[in-house]
């Protein structure tokens, strides 16, 4: 019972860990306070429990497809406010950062964490839960207390080593990550909407199960970075391509079209010397 | 006068699509697999191999269940005491197996596509 705990809890923290560890990474860089994170951990906390406390109702949404639309919005806001937060820390000015723009960054983070912990957080709340009047129970919650570590410790081992790398390259590395995950969201929420029957559901492009399984460690550790799946289908591809293109043309845009500075006019003096 | 008309028409023609819309996914076949004492009965089916395929899930345990494939791409948790509906499909023959998450010990089948 203990080892599955671990595990179950493990993958699902596994993922807002990680953008939890890259959002740090990229605040560093303007400069916000990093509030928004306790904020968006209580706030997805509390909902994630209400949530789950409801998923018998809402599973029964729209002939038994709430469960699905829920989580597919939650991938998409997700999806949208990555590609926000990376549009603004591209205009942002690390030595001189807008308030207004700082501002805007720390909602979008709590945006994408918030969502994130919603999403993993209900499952989690729901599998302790199954447990609760059992005899497994405290070793049930040991294991997931050892999940959540490990899960953590991942998060803040990838912030330290990207906080770790120079400028550049951190920015590089958080921005892959940032498109990546992305990517994952946007091709996740189309998974939903073909187990609900809401897109049609069409072979796979590729299958390379025998060459990664999902099932290994290596294809477990891959699924929350880069939302490794074995068999896509080309419509979870093209969405997993739009989502990496969006979080892309986010960044770059604004060295292509850049905003229009306020003239400022400098008084000119004279010098009286 | 001719607005009353064009709007009867896409009325007609809205519901038209609507029968034939929702008389499409009531073609998928339905198979129901029960979940009682963290098992799956039937834990091994066989459906037909390209046909969309709705799977009735029923939980009949007190406690919640996920329904996870790999192979099939498809997770969804399953509140205790209650049904869920998993659309799988179309699929090229082979096996395809499913487990509970939350009890993977126990709670594992597979489904035969031939």
């Amino acid at each position: 019972m203990l080892p599955n705990a671990v595990i179950l809890i493990l993958q699902e923290t596994l993922e807002a860990a990680l953008l939890i560890g890259v959002l740090l990474a990229v605040s560093t860089r303007v400069h916000d306070s990093k509030r928004w994170l306790p904020i968006a951990l209580v706030s997805g906390g509390c909902v994630a429990a209400i949530l789950a406390n409801q998923m018998g109702i809402i599973s029964e949404w729209f002939d038994y497809a709430g469960q699905e639309l829920l989580n597919a919005l939650f991938q998409t806001i997700i999806c949208l406010a990555i590609a926000l937060a990376v549009w603004l820390t591209a205009t942002i000015d690390p030595l001189n950062p807008q308030p207004g723009k700082v501002a805007a960054f720390s909602h979008c983070a709590i945006i994408i964490i918030f969502c994130a912990v919603v999403r993993e957080g209900q499952e989690i709340i729901l599998y302790l839960g199954g447990f609760m009047y059992t005899e497994n129970f405290q070793k049930v919650l040991t294991g997931g207390a050892l999940g959540f570590s490990i899960g953590a410790s991942i998060g803040i081992l990838l912030f330290y080593s990207l906080v770790d790398h120079a400028g550049r390259e951190r920015r590089t590395a958080c921005l892959v990550l940032l498109a990546l995950f992305a990517g994952n969201m946007l091709s996740q929420s189309t998974l939903l909407l073909m187990q609900i029957d809401w897109v049609t559901q069409s072979p796979p492009i590729w299958n390379t199960s025998t060459f990664v399984a999902e099932t290994s460690i290596f294809g477990q550790l891959l699924y929350p970075l880069v939302g490794y799946e074995a068999t896509p289908s080309p419509i979870q591809a093209a969405a997993y391509i739009l989502g990496v293109t969006l979080v892309t043309g986010a960044n770059f845009m604004p060295r292509y079209y850049p905003e229009k500075k306020k003239q400022q006019v400098q008084p000119v003096r004279g010098n009286d010397a | 006068m001719n607005r009353l008309i064009i709007n009867r028409i896409l009325f007609y023609f809205g519901l038209l699509l609507a029968i034939a819309l929702s008389s499409i996914s009531q073609a998928a076949p339905i198979i129901t697999v029960e979940i009682k004492d963290h098992l799956f009965y039937p834990s091994e089916f066989s459906v037909p191999a390209n046909t969309k395929i709705k799977l009735l899930i029923i939980n009949n345990d007190p406690t919640p269940e996920e329904f996870e494939s790999y192979e099939l791409n498809r997770e969804k948790v399953i509140i205790g005491n209650s049904k869920a509906v998993i659309f799988i499909g179309p699929l090229s023959p082979g096996t395809y197996p499913f487990f509970g998450e939350f009890y993977p010990k126990t709670a594992q089948g597979k489904i035969l596509v031939n």
